[in-house]
């Protein structure tokens, strides 16, 4: 007879031979069973002892093997002895294991979900063991339970689905100008978790499964009746609230939007003469001189000669907002026209008084024309001749020797040599050969206005700070205005600026200081200003300040002029020269070196900076972009080379000791660079 | 406005009442400052503020150049009592940092 055997553990003689079962796969009654062990219960699960069983399938019984070319009982025995788990160990979550056809195992308590209702079917052998999962409360017998828990068909399960609701929100916003209505919507959203059907298991997870649904209960009436609470009448789009009341997901949807206003054009003049050619370069010669007879054609113009028309502004059309008010477009400004020598305004039309070349200058909706002679002088500038200072534009045939000035309202041209000299021009200065030890400045008003155009950056921000301090001191319940109407608020101001807001007035000074020193290179505008902020500064009583609201009108003419000092002029001055050593060279406009480069100049350029040749040594400011073909030497000569945080460095050859500096960053070179193009990126100046 | 002096060795104290507006301004010129110069090796001096409702900027331009002219005789000089409201206004002028002086805020209001 070929027996097969196995020798069964567990807690105690029933779990022994039901592990031995489930591994042959054999009922009780095909088997026959000698109990090798009782065991042992130990305490608190220490200690315990195994009971240990034999099973052995009989002939006769197993209907399997008997078809089966029969192995020898050792064979068998190897085979299960290995197959023996030890089942001490076992707890229901181990069990969890998924029979292939677990409806063919009968014996087993089986958990079976069918339609939402949860069936334990009947079995002898294992329970059924049971874990919640997601989105689903269950319950055995009445209480609730978390954790894995077993069930017979006595136990009652019951169970609550999850539901979770998000209702729906939505509320209607202005934007700070009146000029649009928001309404922000958040459709409801519900989750509702039902159960899946599941096939007959001995272990089970029950969970729920979600589906969402999502519903905007929001009526386009109620929108309306919502924007008519807020008084809304102008620009309401009746599609957008329909999209509003009809959206499913979370949105801001314009439902009311004004009409913004459109700004006009400010007064102009139109010119019967070409003013671009005036910002015509010389040309260069192949050898690199420059011909300044070439110089773009600039015109001549005839006493009587119409040089152009005054275009009256065009005002801008107002806007709506929601609430219906109008908002006023941005006033547009006349054409402010300067008519400087020789130039007269008839009506509309601006008159060449004498004859000559006009100059123009325009920045902003400020137009400066004047009718400049042209002083030649045929050789050099020395001692015997004495300086120039001419209104008009100055041609020097010759050299500018030392000590020597040359002073013009119009653009300077000098054919020969500038050395220990100092150049000064309203406009353009063009030097056809070396400059040595000198000072060129080109465009002084233009400077100038830069200048005072950084102080008004840093007082348009105390300004803005003081009118609000008052504001607040006027509020304070303790205050009385008593004195307003004998002193004005000159005292309270005062007081501000003692402390609280002590460094606006060392900047009021510096204004005062630099404006009344160039009071001839400056529109009225600026001297208004200084003289407002004399009576600060000096602490002088009069009508100008008598009550707060008389600061606003402070606060405008500073944000005027800040604006105007923002502007580019145009055309702007410029600087051309072959070759500078050892020289300070200022330019509003562009500079631009076109031969040799330079040695130990320092360039201020409120334009951009060109320079073809090296620039070894010294220094080089732009407010735009620079281009140097070389910089620094192979000796290591400190040169900087600086511009503003947004523009750009470019080096074809950048020697060691080269600094960079953008913005307020800077970068030393420790090693020689080709190709270098410089920008800020990331807070750090990149070459790339 | 009134003021009250009350001087005890080399200590003075002036209590203030009223408010501290434009009309002081003869008081404390005429008054004020030439008899607190008449009174020779002061060490300190106490303004009582806690019967002052009012100040007006005039006012606080007042007691600030009061205070300068006691601190250039080198007295030490400290404003007391000073009602809430008063207080709030000094604080957003910063009239304790202009005069480099202490500000007592009073307990009553």
């Amino acid at each position: 007879m070929i027996s097969q055997t196995l020798i069964s553990r567990g807690k105690d003689v029933d779990e022994a031979i039901q592990n031995g079962l489930n591994i042959l796969s054999k009922t009780i009654e095909e088997v026959d069973i000698e109990i090798l062990d009782n065991g042992k219960k130990g305490i608190l699960l220490v200690g315990g002892k195994d009971a240990k069983v034999k099973l052995t399938v009989s002939e006769k019984k197993d209907s399997i093997l008997t078809n089966d070319s029969p192995p020898t009982s050792t064979d068998y025995e190897s085979l299960i002895d290995e197959a023996v788990v030890d089942w001490s160990v076992n707890d229901s979550e181990e069990v969890s294991v998924n029979h292939d056809h677990p409806l063919m195992e009968p014996d087993d308590h089986l958990i079976v979900i069918r339609d939402g209702k949860v069936t334990i079917l009947e079995g002898d052998q294992h329970y059924a063991t049971i874990k919640p999962g997601v989105g689903v409360k269950l319950f055995k017998n009445g209480e609730q339970f978390l954790t894995s828990t077993i069930f017979t068909e006595k136990d009652e399960l019951t169970y609550e689905l999850d539901k979770e609701t998000h209702s729906m929100e939505w509320n209607v916003t202005f934007d700070d100008d009146y000029l649009s209505v928001v309404c922000h919507i958040t459709p409801e959203k519900v989750k509702e978790y039902h159960l899946v059907d599941q096939e007959a298991e001995r272990f089970l997870e029950i969970h729920g499964s979600p589906t969402e649904t999502i519903q905007n209960h929001l009526e386009p009436n109620a929108l309306i009746s919502k924007l008519d609470q807020l008084k809304v009448v102008h620009g309401i789009n009746h599609a957008n609230i329909r999209q509003a009341c009809q959206t499913l997901k979370e949105e801001r949807i314009v439902i009311a939007e004004g009409t913004k206003p459109q700004p006009g054009e400010n007064g102009k003049v139109d010119f019967n003469i070409d003013i671009v050619s005036q910002k015509g370069k010389p040309k260069i010669n192949e050898d690199g001189t420059v011909d300044f007879r070439e110089t773009a054609y600039i015109p001549s113009v005839d006493q009587g000669e119409v040089l152009g028309t005054i275009v009256e502004p065009i005002p801008g059309k107002p806007g709506k907002t929601v609430l219906g008010e109008l908002i006023p477009p941005a006033k547009s400004f006349p054409a402010n026209i300067k008519a400087g020598k020789g130039v007269e305004v008839i009506d509309d039309q601006i008159v060449a008084a004498e004859s000559g070349k006009p100059q123009i200058q325009t920045r902003g909706s400020l137009y400066k024309i004047q009718i400049l002679p042209t002083l030649t002088h045929p050789g050099d500038v020395n001692i015997e001749t004495g300086n120039i200072t001419f209104t008009g534009d100055v041609e020097v045939h010759g050299n500018v020797e030392e000590e020597m000035k040359v002073d013009a309202i119009g653009n300077v041209k000098i054919a020969g040599r500038v050395d220990h000299a100092d150049i000064k021009s309203g406009n353009g200065i063009y030097i056809s050969q070396n400059v040595i030890n000198s000072e060129l400045t080109a465009g002084r008003s233009n400077l100038l206005i830069s200048n005072l155009g950084r102080i008004l950056e840093e007082l348009s921000e105390y300004i803005h700070k003081i009118i609000h301090a008052i504001q607040q001191i006027i509020r304070a319940r303790a205050f009385k205005s008593s004195d307003f109407d004998q002193k004005g608020i000159l005292p309270l101001l005062n007081i501000l600026l003692e402390k609280k807001f002590k460094g606006a007035k060392p900047l009021m000074k510096n204004y005062v200081d630099k404006v009344e020193e160039n009071k001839e290179l400056l529109e009225d505008e600026w001297l208004t200003l200084a003289n407002y902020l004399k009576e600060i500064v000096q602490f002088v009583s009069s009508d100008t300040f008598s009550e707060p609201r008389d600061l606003n009108n402070l606060r405008d003419l500073i944000e005027q002029l800040r604006a105007i000092s923002h502007m580019p002029p145009e055309p702007n001055s410029k600087i051309i020269i072959p070759y500078a050593m050892n020289s300070k060279i200022y330019c509003s406009g562009d500079i631009e070196v076109i031969r040799n480069g330079s040695y130990h100049t320092e360039f201020y350029s409120g334009g951009s900076i060109t320079i073809k040749g090296a620039l070894i040594g010294g220094e080089a400011f732009a407010q735009s972009n620079i281009y140097i073909e070389e910089t620094g030497s192979k000796s290591g000569q400190a040169t900087l080379v600086s511009v503003p945080f947004n523009q750009e460095i470019k080096i074809d050859y950048a020697w060691q000791d080269t600094i960079l500096q953008i913005g307020n960053l800077r970068r030393q070179l420790h090693q020689d660079y080709r190709w270098v193009r410089a920008i800020v990126l990331d807070g750090e100046i990149v070459l790339n | 406005m009134k003021f009250h002096i009350d001087h005890q060795q080399d200590l003075i104290q002036i209590s203030f009442i009223g408010d501290l507006d434009l009309e002081a301004t003869e008081l404390f010129e005429e008054e004020l400052i030439p008899k607190v110069k008449e009174v020779v090796n002061i060490h300190g001096v106490k303004l009582d503020l806690s019967e002052v409702p009012f100040v007006d900027s005039t006012g606080v331009g007042l007691l600030i150049h009061f205070v300068e002219e006691l601190k250039a005789l080198e007295t030490k000089v400290k404003l007391e009592n000073v009602r809430s409201e008063v207080y709030e206004l000094f604080s957003l002028m910063q009239v304790g940092e202009i005069l480099g002086i202490e500000v007592e805020q009073g307990t009553v209001s």
